[in-house]
């Protein structure tokens, strides 16, 4: 009986608290009460959640064939902050070329920040191999429709675009001048020996390694001046790429990269040069020809570009301002003896329009010379918005 | 034998790069500059300078570490930025 009693002046007094409160929005005015209700919708919460990317759309004619409106593409990129520590960020690639629709991860990484100095990531990640693949290659940052020679997938490919493992990463002063790091261990790639036609070639996209090797890599950057303007690059990776019980099990590959970034400006023009020098060494394999023969190659490839962009950003006229002249010189060559060899060179030459800061029109003429062929020239219009 | 070596040397380098890092602080013509400076010194390493108004306070949040760690910001740069952004919005 006491303990109902204690419960009926409890239950009154939580009514009559509830009552008092009631009481005291009903003073509140109308905008008051939807200032509240606004304030509390609009709190973001401890975990924040940004959905950010690009889309691209255009035309390309080569040479004496046909124009077509495309390659089209969607890349959303899924930003989530849990707390200052965990970090996570997605991209999705979605496009259609060719009458083809490809879907890919362009990467997956979970971060978790260490300290000021250090942050672990883990997952499928850009690889800091040069700077192209981590920071050049949206469709809004790049300055060109296509990739550079080399740093394509749909061409062959002189180094990886992406990696799957772990790695740390950070940035540190060193009073004016300024480093950063990059340190993983990934799949690695792997060397493709079963189709005779591409023998001694690496695949890249190793989601499963085929060996118990893993690859070890990294990027030291150097910016010496106090402002930023130039930063260098090297980076490499080792690792064993022949399928495990396979007789190209201890089959190595050594990779080296260069990279350099400039920008200045120089009157009412900003400059900016972008470069990266691409090399890959494999181990001496013998390998086996459509005919069963062998195949024996020195197993050196290497690709490079060289880009500069001048952009009349600091006059008053608000059309001539958005405009911005590339040119890119780049080329890729193959080891000569074997059944994928070729050596081949292209020159860009690009007129950007800036619709706004992460919105560009492009419109570049690309002169291709392969080897022992005639030159040829294309034509790429491109419209790519960041958000 | 060999292998353990590698290790070895690999583990003392890396020791060695860590207190080298952890000792090297900024300068102060670099701690003095303005978050305005910094904003306009780094994104424009890779791209254009964003508006801050591009996103809200809390999106910047979130971007500043997604760029943190793609361009391998300092600790110190990343923290001006976001406050320059946003103060501006």
């Amino acid at each position: 009986m006491k303990i109902q009693k204690k419960l009926m002046t409890m239950l009154s007094t939580a009514l009559i608290l509830c009552g008092s409160n009631a009481f005291s929005q009903d003073n509140l005015t109308q905008t008051e009460r939807n200032e509240i209700t606004t304030s509390q919708r609009q709190s973001p919460g401890n975990t924040n959640f940004v959905l950010a990317g690009y889309t691209y759309s255009g035309f390309e004619k080569e040479g004496d064939g046909q124009g077509s409106f495309g390659p089209a593409g969607f890349s959303p990129i899924f930003l989530w902050k849990k707390s200052d520590k965990l970090f996570f960020e997605g991209e999705m690639e979605m496009e259609i070329e060719d009458g083809e629709v490809n879907f890919g991860l362009e990467y997956s990484t979970l971060h978790y920040v260490l300290n000021k100095y250090f942050t672990v990531s883990a997952g499928k990640f850009l690889s800091p191999f040069g700077t192209y693949a981590e920071r050049l290659h949206p469709k809004w940052i790049d300055k060109f429709a296509e990739k550079p020679l080399g740093f394509s997938e749909e061409g062959a490919m002189v180094g990886p675009m992406g990696e799957f493992g772990v790695s740390l990463r950070g940035g540190s002063q060193l009073g004016n001048a300024k480093i950063n790091y990059v340190a993983y261990l990934s799949n690695g790639p792997s060397l493709i020996t079963d189709d005779p036609a591409m023998a001694g070639q690496l695949m890249y996209d190793n989601l499963a390694d085929n060996n118990n090797n893993k690859a070890i890599g990294g990027r030291l950057g150097f910016l010496p001046f106090s402002n930023s303007s130039l930063e260098i690059g090297v980076s490499g990776q080792t690792a064993k790429v022949g399928d495990k019980g396979s007789e190209y099990e201890h089959t190595g590959v050594n990779l080296f990269s260069g990279d350099i970034s400039f920008i200045h400006k120089v009157g009412f023009m900003d400059l900016n040069i972008k470069g990266q020098y691409n090399q890959v060494n494999v181990d001496a394999a013998t390998y086996k020809d459509e005919e069963g023969n062998n195949l024996n190659f020195d197993n050196n490839s290497k690709a490079y570009f060289l880009q500069l962009a001048l952009r009349p950003a600091f006059i008053r006229n608000k059309f001539i301002k958005n405009i911005e002249l590339a040119g890119r010189y780049s080329a890729m060559n193959l080891p000569e003896k074997s059944l994928w060899a070729g050596n081949q060179s292209q020159i860009g030459l690009g007129l950007n329009y800036w619709l706004n800061w992460n919105s560009v029109l492009k419109i570049d003429y690309m002169i291709d010379q392969v080897k022992g062929e005639e030159k040829e020239g294309a034509i790429n219009v491109q419209i790519a918005f960041g958000f | 034998m060999k292998k353990l070596i590698s290790i070895v040397t690999g583990a003392f380098l890396f020791g060695a790069f860590i207190i080298i890092i952890s000792s090297c602080a900024a300068t102060k013509e670099i701690a003095d500059k303005s978050s305005t400076q910094l904003w306009g010194e780094n994104c424009m390493r890779c791209h254009n300078t964003p508006p801050s108004s591009a996103y809200n306070n809390t999106q910047w949040e979130t971007i500043s570490m997604h760029m943190k760690l793609r361009a391998n910001l300092t600790d110190l740069e990343s923290a001006k930025i976001l406050e320059f952004l946003k103060s501006s919005n």
